[in-house]
């Protein structure tokens, strides 16, 4: 008995070690406090942080668009486009309704950099546009080591390029492309269809079955005579009891019970309102509005 | 009565498989959520960014130049193609065409707009690949075709000539 339990914790340690491995191998950074931005390299300077966040709040809470900087020393591994876009879409950055957000990301020992918008703003902020910013802002700052500087002149160049996308309308964008915007299909499911069908065919087999039943020991004979609307003509039946117009006699009925609760509450699908998303916005803290992005962007060289 | 049921149940299957392959055809055109995100329209604008490098290119390049005609064949060549995995093909044939474009430009004496121009068209097509890579069209394909191996989809796809759908690939 306690070779076996030592066997079995034995085993259930290595699952967990195997589990909290596998989990960590390529894990993105954690969004901080402040969300807005995440410093883990530790390069840029508190009041670079506070304009950030500052300004995303007002951004946020005008069009639900979220411009988010984050520092990392390196990638573990990972392309920098492909962190960027599980990121991004981690921490839901940019409204669920609009997807317009966009990221700034440094990897400083990697010296690197990544900027990606939300598909929802892609077609008004081009991966083009994004390059042209970051050459001009950006590289010049990066590639002499002053990332502060860098940071906060892209920064500003990106928020005054979202600033122009919602000049005098803030419904913008709520189509995610520049396209016609198609016919919006039901959510895509082959395995309803496989169900479906098994439904079907196991409906079909009870059917059968029942009628053969009722038409085998309900003496009625052969014959599937449950729908005689199909079949065309109809087989002698005994004859009813004398009801002629109207209703006989009947008990009363009981009292119904009282009405109320009404129906269950609907469930969000995603942002709610004006931008909001799944998080809320809180005083001191700050949150995802719930957007993703398609990945694209674009970065140095 | 059991083989109008019977007739019923077919009838209605075959068109829910008909209007499956459907719609992961028409994922391919208008985006997984139908919202215009597709591999197509991103194939489009590539077609179109990769036609504004060889205008740039024009003022740099004789018009002869391997690398312009490369580039304007493989546009050509995308543009006719049919099938998904025909235009996969001609696809990488254009990224080749326009990395080769774009290096050429970059050892040229290139204005500062059109530097700009360059750089940014370069991003803009590379970032074009990674979101055709990042469509859930080849997922959506895949379950479909796995679908169709399955009874009763295997059987009604030969009924009503449901093909598998073809990979971005």
């Amino acid at each position: 008995m306690k070779k076996w339990s030592l066997r079995f914790c034995t085993l259930a340690m290595a699952i967990a070690l195997f589990l909290a491995t596998a989990v960590t191998a390529f894990a993105v950074v954690e969004p901080t406090e402040q969300f807005y931005v995440a410093d883990y390299a530790n390069v840029l300077q508190q009041d670079t942080k506070d304009d950030i966040v500052e300004k995303n709040a007002v951004l946020y809470e005008q069009t639900g668009a979220q411009i988010v900087v984050v520092t990392v020393d390196f990638l573990d591994g990972m392309a920098i486009e492909d962190y960027a876009l599980e990121l991004f879409n981690e921490w839901g950055i940019g409204s669920a309704e609009k997807n317009n957000g966009v990221l700034l990301l440094l990897a400083i020992g990697e010296e690197n950099y990544w900027v990606l918008q939300g598909k929802g703003i892609e077609p008004y902020l081009s991966s083009a546009t994004l390059k042209g910013i970051l050459d001009e802002s950006l590289e010049p700052d990066f590639a002499k080591g002053d990332y502060d500087a860098g940071v906060q002149k892209t920064f500003t160049a990106l928020l005054q390029e979202v600033e122009e996308i919602y000049a005098g309308d803030t419904s913008l964008p709520y189509t995610a492309s520049r396209y016609e915007p198609y016919e919006p299909y039901e959510e895509y499911e082959t395995r309803a269809f496989r169900f479906s069908m098994g439904q079907m065919i196991g409906l079909v087999v009870v059917l059968i079955l029942v009628v053969y039943v009722i038409t085998r020991f309900a003496g009625r004979g052969g014959g599937c005579c449950l729908f005689p609307i199909f079949i065309g003509g109809r087989r002698p039946r005994p004859p009813r009891p004398p009801f002629r117009g109207g209703f006989g006699p009947r008990p009363p009925r009981p009292p119904r019970p009282p009405f109320g609760g009404g129906f269950g509450g609907h469930g969000s699908r995603g942002g709610f309102g004006g931008g909001a998303g799944r998080g809320g916005f809180g005083g001191g803290s700050h949150r995802g509005g719930g957007g993703s992005s398609r990945g694209g962007g674009a970065g140095r060289g | 009565m059991i083989c109008m049921i019977l007739v019923s149940v077919l009838i209605g299957s075959s068109r829910s498989l008909s209007q499956l392959a459907g719609q992961v055809n028409d994922a391919f055109y208008q985006g997984v959520n139908g919202d215009g995100l597709s591999i197509q329209n991103d194939l489009q604008q590539r077609m179109n960014d990769a036609y504004n490098l060889v205008v740039v290119g024009r003022r740099y390049l004789q018009e002869d130049d391997a690398a312009i005609t490369q580039v304007l064949t493989a546009r050509e060549a995308l543009a006719n193609a049919q099938t998904p995995s025909e235009k996969y093909q001609k696809n990488n044939d254009l990224t080749a065409a326009t990395t080769e474009l774009y290096y050429k430009l970059q050892e040229q004496q290139l204005s500062e707009k059109d530097a700009q121009y360059n750089s940014q068209l370069y991003a803009e097509l590379s970032s074009r690949n990674t979101t055709i890579q990042n469509d859930g069209y080849n997922q959506m394909a895949e379950d479909f075709n796995r679908t169709l191996q399955q009874f009763p989809a295997n059987l009604l796809s030969k009924v009503v000539f449901v093909q598998p759908a073809e990979l971005f690939r």
